[in-house]
């Protein structure tokens, strides 16, 4: 029960038994402090269940919707600013094309598998470490395991391998 | 005769120190319930990295629970203590009540007693937060930051879950530290537990790691309920790729914004970003490998144990733990719901450019909600690859949730 301040309404003190505080002045810390294991009223879980879930999604909104624009905005001032630092080539005539010469070794693969699959698992090396930093040596199947599929083995290992 | 009595008297003392004596039956129930969790961590590897520490210290605190005594000083009279030990003088400092003098016997704590202060003074968290900033690529985030607003609409679970927590009785701390659970993030929930509701930290972990095993069986029909075929099928634009110097700047200027708004998230998000920052410029590379591993596996191992180890009979064996464990489903359940409603609305101002489903993935249970996300999409259209879409919500979580950790604290603490 919360007491009305005006004209002529006196607010009443604050003791554990009667719980009523002037509505203007009463913080909610000082509403959970006073309150300590002494059972709320109705009326009070409502106020406190509406501050905490505005405030708390106000609060995380308005922190993230800040980062988006901040982190948009650097990385714009930084995309131009690596634009003007990369030296302008003059227009020359394209060279000839050579094309490199083919790897003398090529990986392993285990029978059954597709020269698509091949490619596709070759791409996805040179996105993870790059051409220089990585040779595929073989590529063959990884021993399957009976009760999971290999999708959610992948996403339990490395799941927990930070742990 | 008298070699016989003693040794009677032996056996007599080492059967009344025993746990068969000193235990009642809720330490039994509490051992069934471990042994139960350690069957799940090592057969069915529900979160096994935690879970296994946390069961196992579960089981050792209601096999010996003095091993989480507090240390104690107690006073005996010195010259009651001389009369036991044949007028022996003992080495302990004297103190003077009442005329009398006393000896101040001090009794060492359990072991898990100290192993827990670095939870109780909210050491551990940050220090796995550390580990987890660098071992995480920010990347996808920082391509598409409008991710940030995905990992924030997933929050709506710890707040919601707050209000069903309150009105099942909860004190305003205890609900609080229940609402964490939604964040999906093991170290946060804990961290928040630790400093507003330390009594519940047992059922609390035990029930924040349980749900993140969980994710892939929880999330699903969610998804698929408040999305439509169509909205499943769409496929994303790629990533822009994103370059060294963003990645550096990105966790200094987290760290900055979010610990001059919010100064109780400071430990979180700064030792997040400092293990990110670590990975990212590459010249600390041994030490980023240190918190990556070593010290990731060292802390796993204290934290677990010495949370398991706060769950004895008397405060899990309760309603609040049923209640924990239903809000706590709750509060994943509604962060779903929150992300992908959010993840629809994105869809609609973008034109059909966002695929809804990667709003799930703002969850921090990084990376298994990223996971279900992709496997979700490519239920519906084979070709579609949304994992990568998905991380930038999944770790734009991790943000959100210890930001709101830091409302929590910065209100109710």
């Amino acid at each position: 029960m919360f007491c009305k301040t005006g004209k002529g309404a006196a607010g009443r003190r604050v003791n554990r038994k009667d719980v009523c505080f002037q509505w203007k002045t009463v913080s909610v810390q000082v509403m959970i402090r006073e309150m300590g294991n002494v059972a709320m009223s109705f009326e009070q879980k409502v106020q406190l269940a509406i501050v905490i879930i505005l405030t708390g999604m106000v609060i995380v909104f308005f922190m993230l919707i800040f980062l988006t624009y901040l982190i948009k905005g650097y990385g714009a001032v930084i995309g131009k600013l690596l634009q003007k630092g990369a030296p302008k080539k003059p227009r020359e005539k394209p060279a000839e094309i050579t094309l490199p010469a083919a790897p003398k070794a090529v990986p392993a693969v285990e029978a059954g598998v597709s020269g698509e699959v091949v490619a596709a698992i070759s791409a996805a090396v040179y996105i993870m470490y790059g051409v220089s930093a990585a040779k595929i040596t073989s590529i063959r199947r990884a021993p399957q395991n009976q009760t999971r599929s290999a999708w959610s083995m992948a996403g339990l290992l490395d799941n927990t391998r930070p742990f | 005769m008298d070699i016989f009595n003693k040794f009677i008297e032996s056996i007599g003392g080492i059967v009344q120190s025993s746990g068969f004596v000193s235990n009642d039956w809720r330490n039994y129930i509490m051992i069934g319930i471990a042994c139960v969790l350690i069957y799940l961590a090592i057969k069915k590897q529900f979160e096994p990295l935690l879970l296994l520490p946390i069961a196992f210290g579960m089981l050792l605190v209601n096999l010996f629970p003095a091993i989480m005594a507090q240390p104690e000083t107690t006073l005996q009279l010195v010259k009651d203590y001389m009369a036991q030990h044949g007028g022996a003088v003992g080495n302990y400092s004297i103190i003077n009540l009442n005329g009398a003098a006393y000896y101040q016997i001090p009794k060492v704590g359990g072991l898990l007693y100290y192993l827990y202060q670095g939870v109780k003074l909210g050491i551990y968290p940050p220090l796995i937060f550390l580990g987890i900033g660098a071992m995480t690529d920010f990347g996808p985030l920082i391509s598409n930051p409008k991710s940030f607003l995905l990992g924030a609409a997933a929050q709506l679970g710890i707040f919601t879950t707050f209000i069903g927590a309150i009105f099942l009785g909860f004190t305003a701390k205890e609900s609080g530290a229940i609402g964490i659970i939604g964040g999906a993030d093991g170290p946060t929930a804990i961290f928040v537990t630790s400093k507003l509701a330390p009594h519940l930290l047992g059922p609390i972990a035990v029930a924040a790691y349980s749900y993140m095993a969980l994710v892939p069986i929880i999330q699903p029909p969610i998804m698929k309920a408040l999305t439509t075929k169509k909205e499943r099928s769409i496929v994303m634009e790629q990533l822009r790729p994103v370059s060294k110097l963003e990645k550096i700047l990105f966790p200094i200027i987290v760290t900055i914004i979010v610990s001059l708004i919010l100064p109780d998230a400071c430990p979180l998000i700064g030792m997040l970003m400092l293990g990110n920052l670590m990975r990212e410029s590459g010249v600390v590379n041994r030490i980023s490998n240190t918190a990556q591993n070593e010290l990731m596996n060292i802390i796993t191992i204290f934290l677990g144990t010495t949370v398991g180890a706060t769950a004895t009979g008397t405060v899990f064996l309760s309603m609040q733990t049923i209640g924990i464990i239903i809000l706590g489903l709750l509060a994943f359940c509604v962060g779903t719901a929150g992300g992908v409603l959010f993840g629809k609305i994105m869809c609609w101002a973008s034109h059909g450019k966002v695929n809804p489903l990667i709003g799930s993935a703002g969850v921090s249970a990084v990376p298994m909600a990223a996971r279900v996300s992709q496997k979700v999409g490519q239920e519906e259209n084979p070709a579609n690859f949304l994992l990568m879409h998905a991380m930038g919500p999944n770790v734009a979580g991790v943000i959100g949730s210890a930001v709101a950790a830091g409302v929590l604290i910065s209100i109710l603490g």
